[in-house]
């Protein structure tokens, strides 16, 4: 049986994960939403906030917040790059859209590699963390929490619930959500495509950054690190249903409870097994995700 | 007068070597309504397509008051007071009713007092829409939703309209409602270019009318020389 203490302790876990792969699968989904790329590198983006923060915090010597914002910065500019210089020559010459998802998708993986390697060659395969952003940590009815993972916790919310805002509220917020929505109609009323495009890549590669750099306590920075949240948050997605980024943050608790307490019963390495099989079975009974979400990507419908 | 809308000789097609349009001609006199006839697959939506940009031509001209706009990026197109309308709706489905007005007037954003008040004008003119103004565009009855669909389009304020089918779908009532409609827009001092099946209707709120046989054009004139409407009809069976 599992301890008041060690089950409190988990939840926590749970907890910060799930505010992880809320920022990851957000931009996933909405990458995939508003432009139709099955983004593969997202991952990759993930480990550059990292890499970014561990140099600004622990090289440089900047002050945490500072580090983890200049690693936003770095993820939006990067994001942008990126867009401009695949993804939108690709989209000026493709007019087929059958095969727009697969090239797409084989652009993204090929991305992930590039920039894997690019990482590798400029630092290098080691392990390069940090023992905390902020010393201390609280006790609460003997449980210890760190205040890093406080503040992780309280970025992925603040972050989230700021994009969140951003995208129902702003003007330009619901020009994202209109091309979503209806391609068409968003060229219709005079949205210009290939802005909103760039910009929906660097805010979700943003998002991934944060996550990245947020956690570096708990996730050193190396070349490989974004596989894991990539596959977790491609789970959370497809689980909720592609597009919905509403039920999120819920698709993402569940993730992160299923893995977390599967690692802890049954031993790390296993927890994929146990989440993978949730939703094969999800799958199975409904296709169109946990909360049956009409919501695909723009070409679908 | 001088015309508005300007197409010379237009060729456009999807694939190389199949064209569409086959070297079409058209005028569209200010503040006329302007019909584009003839018989399925003969190119009219894809004329209204290439004009506002969807679709870029590979020969020919299109001027708009005079300027070139050939092969114009679409969200272009709005900004010189030009509208689409396309057949299918294209709402936002997941937004509220005011959400997609708002969105129509998206050249226009800068001025949210302008914005504001021309949401106003389209609840003057769709009074239905203020009633239905924080509900999603998706779950309105069809005709609500080409209320939208206009209304989201009148948003910029366009001195043209290109208008796709605009009663696809819609029951006689609201069909007749629909053409009322496009005649008091051209009473408000715009130029509306109305592809149509409903040929018999089209003639009637029309100007000046254009028929397309296979991506050519057929014949021309104004009103009064289609009105033997049966005989049109009966010609194209």
């Amino acid at each position: 049986m599992i301890s008041g203490q060690s089950l409190a302790s988990l939840l926590l876990s749970a907890i910060v994960r799930a505010g992880l792969y809320t920022l990851t699968a957000t931009g996933l989904s909405l990458i995939f939403g508003v432009m139709n790329v099955p983004n593969f590198a997202h991952g990759e983006l993930y480990m550059i906030g990292a890499y970014i923060a561990v140099f600004c915090f622990a090289g440089l010597n900047l002050p945490p917040l500072v580090a983890i914002l200049l690693a936003a910065i770095g993820g939006f500019i990067i994001g942008a790059m990126i867009e401009k210089s695949f993804f939108y020559p690709l989209r000026q010459r493709s007019k087929r859209r059958k095969i727009w998802i697969m090239n797409t998708f084989l652009v993204t993986v090929g991305l992930s590699l590039l920039l894997k390697n690019v990482i590798q060659a400029i630092a290098g395969t080691k392990y390069r963390g940090i023992d905390s952003y902020w010393q201390g940590g609280l006790e609460v009815a003997g449980i210890s929490i760190s205040v890093d993972r406080l503040v992780g916790v309280a970025i992925a919310a603040v972050v989230i619930l700021a994009f969140w805002l951003f995208l129902q509220k702003t003007t330009i917020g619901k020009a994202i959500r209109a091309t979503a929505q209806n391609e068409t109609g968003a060229k219709v009323v005079g949205i210009d495509l290939n802005n909103i495009h760039t910009l929906t890549f660097a805010l979700s590669s943003m998002l991934a950054s944060i996550a990245g750099a947020s956690l570096l306590s708990l996730n050193p920075a190396y070349p490989t690190m974004g596989l894991m949240p990539l596959f977790s948050s491609w789970f959370v997605v497809i689980l909720v249903g592609l597009g919905n980024i509403a039920a999120i943050p819920v698709g993402a608790l569940i993730i992160s409870l299923i893995e977390t307490f599967s690692a802890y019963s049954v031993g790390s390495g296993w927890q994929r097994l146990f989440s993978l099989g949730l939703i094969i079975i999800i799958l199975l009974f409904k296709p169109r995700g946990l909360f049956g979400s009409d919501v695909k990507g723009v070409w679908e419908r | 007068m001088i015309d508005l809308l300007k197409v010379e000789n237009l060729v456009v097609g999807y694939y190389e070597d199949i064209n569409i349009l086959q070297g079409v001609s058209l005028e569209a006199e200010r503040e006329d309504i302007t019909a584009v006839l003839g018989p399925n697959g003969v190119g009219k939506s894809t004329l209204l397509k290439t004009i506002c940009g969807f679709l870029t031509p590979s020969s020919g001209e299109i001027t708009f008051k005079g300027d070139s706009i050939s092969g114009i990026e679409p969200h272009k197109a709005i900004s010189k007071g030009l509208v689409y309308l396309p057949q299918e709706l294209t709402l936002f489905h997941r937004m509220s009713v005011k959400e997609n007005l708002q969105l129509g007037g998206w050249t226009i954003r800068g001025d949210k007092e302008l914005v504001q008040e021309r949401i106003e004008e389209n609840y003057e003119r769709f009074p239905i829409l203020r009633e239905k103004a924080d509900q999603s565009a998706g779950n309105l009855s069809g005709g609500q939703q080409r209320m939208v669909d206009l209304g989201r389009a009148l948003m910029s304020n366009p001195e043209m309209l290109l208008v796709d089918e605009p009663t696809a779908g819609l029951a006689p009532n609201l069909a007749g409602a629909m053409y009322d409609r496009l005649i008091s827009l051209s009473d408000e001092q715009r130029t509306i270019l109305l592809v149509d099946q409903n040929i018999r209707k089209a003639i009637e709120v029309s100007d000046y009318i254009y028929a397309l046989e296979l991506g050519k054009n057929k014949t021309q004139g104004p009103r009064e020389e289609f009105e033997d409407v049966k005989e049109v009809i009966k010609d194209w069976l």
